[in-house]
């Protein structure tokens, strides 16, 4: 009786101390703005208002805020994965797949509708077309390079049961890439064909990011040239192995699935960077704005380091400028697998223009290439999203 | 607030209950207070006058009339627009949440007044305490007025209830934050998936009957024990529905509270099974066809509760001999067949989405698919499946006798209630999708 009797107080006092506990801690906390793991900002505190009371913006946005700032977030989120991935034995975590020495991102959406992917090629093939036409109206020369995503390449390493993406992709590749692009006379480059006739396919991507590394960008830079100089008769420097100088960084790399599971999974991912023996001075320009002239963003000692080293990531627009009047220009344009090719491709122009349309509002595709007439545009665009016709798959119109 | 002052503490807890409610619903409050003060008008008007039935006749209508115009306006202006082919343009109409239950316990209180088994409330505040109390006001349990009308005016809080109260609201909180969640997950995929195959359409039903049960039975685990920590004794909705032997065994078991009301106020009025054969068959479909509507404003729920209503006049009429004498197991396996089955209708979008994932499931399609995501949610949840399996059943029991029993639930619970917080943290995980590019 006399021991009911404790354990009965000593629930009321668990219950009391971590219900209020966890509410003051919250409350009295210093909160940081930024979720270095999600990459967002947290939730603020709204105020109250008589508008934000009735419209329920103030209590669900205080929830939202309250659970954002939560006593120890973070150590909760991870702890989280960890005992999802070691206790419960789940090889997917936060959209995250374990893999054989591999993360790969989990697609649940298995199915697809061959009628409205078909409708979406059909547009997508019709655009490419149309923007082929006018960088050649310019006086240019397009090509696009169709990149595998890191899982898409390496599929094989999906344990079993959890790729499911394939079919979609493999139809998406044949039907467009390699079926109406071509028809249509659109230059593209298919990558993933490229990559798996390579020996080193397994070193090209990172383990725990959905980038290549330096050694794929690389390879991509070479097909791109190679693929120019064909199109055009330029005879582009095109760098070779020998060409180059590799560094590693000792960093712990911190890759886009990694960061998902808060790091929990030990690899041996590392920043490694190649850049041409023979530098060349140039100058840099973000957004107009000059800036130091260098194309990485390397991490200090004790930091994570990631795949935003190169190019600084991403930027609305880039300028390098060699001031070598007497080599043609290029604009490349793309999501974040165009940056690792940047840090190379300036090497053999004049001007390297590079645009990235989820983030550039100053002015259509069209118009930014009939402004400055680029003598090659180059487009890198992955083959998850490469029917997409939202952000850099917005050509002639400024992306809403 | 001391215990003897009574009447101070039902104020604090039905400010409480109020700001609990305006803070989610702040316009529709009025609503609330408004059905409220109706029903206690109709209470003192039915214990005062000799015209009963015309005034708890009168409640009914007025009480059905709010529940239909919040609950039911769209979807019967949809209906008559379909088959009329008028165009019945209104707005939306935004339901009060917990509409339907505070209007079943606001017309549960007239009708226990009206039977006799309680008195009218003088005091309009204990009414409104009654109904609005916070622990129970959105989703359940049904609590009748005579269940707590004494505990309104005296209560013994204590430290036993408030232990057991805590104790049931972790139970309660883990099983819709670890299990529910998790198992909503599954089913949203299966039931959202534009082609199936037989696997999927099974793992994402199995996945939906877990996620309700241990979705809805927390609320009333987290509601009664909320309300023992106020000293108040709420029955039990849910008593392990999945280990029923029979469609009759289910419906003792699941969302008891309702059952009971349908039972009092509407199968027991209507003559119950004390009248002929046909009337008998007529009582059952009506709170059947009831039960169904009350659930939501859907064709699907109108089928999934006539449906219920045609296995039971089924197992009432002649299949109860046959189940009672058939192994435990076989009686076992046919009620969950009919429960995973009326949950399709429960879930699914509309009746004819239903009816295709009937259809998959019992291999009209594909039975699996090399491209189906069904075996990665199979593989990458067989333990949170087994844990719902277990946690479905009344293992809980096998510790009753236990010497340390209160230490164990105190040691049990205090973890289970930091692993939901984590769980709970984790579903605010929320990276930026422009990750990927």
């Amino acid at each position: 009786m006399m021991t009911n009797k404790i354990f009965n107080r000593l629930m009321i006092v668990g219950f009391s101390v971590i219900i209020f506990g966890f509410s003051a801690l919250t409350l009295f906390s210093k909160h940081g703005e930024l979720s270095f793991y999600e990459n967002r900002y947290l939730a603020k505190p709204v105020s109250l208002t008589w508008d934000s009371y009735l419209s329920g913006e103030f209590v669900s946005g205080n929830e939202d805020a309250f659970s954002d700032n939560i006593f120890m977030r973070d150590n909760m989120l991870k702890l989280y994965t960890v005992v999802n991935r070691s206790c419960l034995g789940k090889n997917e975590v936060n959209k995250v797949v374990f893999g054989e020495d591999i993360l790969l991102p989990y697609y649940s959406s298995n199915y697809y509708d061959e009628a409205a992917v078909n409708s979406d090629i059909s547009t997508m093939t019709d655009s490419l077309t149309k923007l082929n036409s006018l960088v050649n109206e310019q006086g240019g020369r397009f090509v696009f390079a169709a990149v595998p995503a890191q899982f898409s390449l390496y599929r094989d390493k999906f344990p079993k049961y959890s790729c499911t993406f394939a079919p979609k992709l493999d139809y998406e590749r044949s039907s467009f890439i390699n079926g109406t692009l071509k028809a249509a006379g659109v230059p593209v480059i298919d990558l993933k064909t490229v990559f798996e006739a390579r020996a080193d396919r397994d070193k090209l991507y990172y383990k725990t990011d959905h980038h290549y590394n330096c050694n794929g960008a690389f390879v991509a830079y070479q097909s791109i040239l190679q693929n120019l100089n064909e199109q055009t008769g330029y005879d582009l420097k095109i760098l070779t192995e020998d060409d180059l100088e590799y560094k590693t960084f000792p960093n712990r790399f911190l890759g886009s699935s990694a960061r998902k599971i808060y790091d929990i999974y030990d690899n041996d991912d590392r920043l490694e960077i190649c850049y041409p023996k023979k530098q060349i001075p140039f100058k840099r320009y973000d957004n107009g704005e000059e800036v130091e002239a260098t194309v990485f963003s390397l991490p200090n000692e004790g930091d994570y380091a990631d795949y935003e080293a190169f190019m600084g990531g991403d930027k609305a627009e880039t300028l390098i400028d060699t001031n070598r009047p007497e080599l043609p220009t290029a604009l490349i344009f793309g999501d974040s697998y165009t940056n690792a090719v940047e840090s190379l491709l300036y090497y053999s122009f004049d001007k390297t223009y590079s645009i990235d349309l989820r983030y550039y509002r100053e002015m259509s595709l069209a118009d930014y290439i009939k402004e400055k007439k680029p003598d090659v545009v180059i487009y890198v665009r992955d083959d998850t999203i490469y029917l997409s016709s939202e952000n850099n798959g917005c050509f002639f119109e400024i992306p809403q | 607030v001391p215990k003897r002052f009574r009447g101070a503490r039902n104020m604090v807890l039905l400010i409480f209950s109020l700001i609990f409610y305006a803070s989610n619903e702040p316009k529709n409050i009025l609503i609330m207070l408004a059905s409220i003060m109706l029903n206690y008008v109709f209470g003192l008007l039915v214990e005062r006058t000799s015209r009963k039935k015309l005034v708890v006749f009168l409640s009914v209508v007025l009480n059905l009339s709010i529940l239909i115009y919040f609950k039911y306006t769209n979807f019967l202006c949809d209906n008559i627009s379909a088959i009329t082919g008028i165009d019945i343009n209104i707005q939306k109409i935004i339901m009060p949440v917990g509409i339907s239950f505070f209007t079943f316990q606001a017309m549960s209180y007239v009708f226990d007044i009206y039977f006799g088994s309680t008195k009218a409330q003088k005091n309009p505040l204990n009414v409104i305490l009654y109904i609005s109390l916070f622990p129970q006001l959105v989703a359940g349990p049904i609590v009748r007025y005579e269940t707590i009308a004494e505990e309104i005016s005296s209560r013994d809080e204590n430290e036993r209830d408030i232990a057991d109260g805590i104790a049931g609201f972790i139970i309660g909180f883990a099983k819709k934050i670890i299990i529910a969640n998790e198992m909503g997950v599954i089913a949203d995929l299966a039931f959202g998936e534009p082609k199936l195959d037989m696997l999927y359409a099974w793992v994402g039903i199995v996945a939906y009957t877990f996620q309700i049960y241990f979705d809805f039975s927390a609320y009333s685990d987290m509601a009664i024990g909320l309300g023992k920590i106020f000293g108040f004794h709420f029955p039990q909705n849910f008593n392990y529905p999945y280990i029923a032997q029979s469609i009759t065994d289910f419906w003792r078991r699941w969302h008891i509270s309702l059952s009971v009301w349908f039972r009092d106020y509407v199968y027991i009025p209507l003559g119950g099974n004390r009248c002929s054969r046909l009337k008998h068959l007529r009582n059952i479909m009506t709170v059947w066809l009831l039960t169904g509507i009350w659930h939501g404003a859907s064709w699907n729920f109108v089928v999934w509760g006539l449906y219920y209503g045609i296995i039971l006049i089924i197992e009432k009429n002649f299949l109860m001999g046959i189940l009672n004498k058939a192994p435990r197991i076989l009686r076992h396996i046919y009620t969950m067949l009919i429960v995973l089955v009326g949950f399709v209708f429960f879930r699914a979008d509309n009746l004819t989405a239903a009816w295709e994932y009937l259809k998959v499931m019992f291999g009209g399609g594909v039975i699996y698919s090399a491209d189906s995501n069904a075996m990665h949610l199979l593989t990458n949840n067989s333990a949170m499946l087994i844990i719902a399996l277990i946690g479905s059943m009344p293992i809980i029991r096998l510790f009753d006798g236990v010497k340390y029993r209160q230490a164990l639930r105190f040691g049990y619970c205090m973890f289970i209630f930091l692993v939901s917080i984590m769980y709970l943290t984790s579903s605010t995980f929320n990276p930026f999708i422009y990750f990927r590019f």
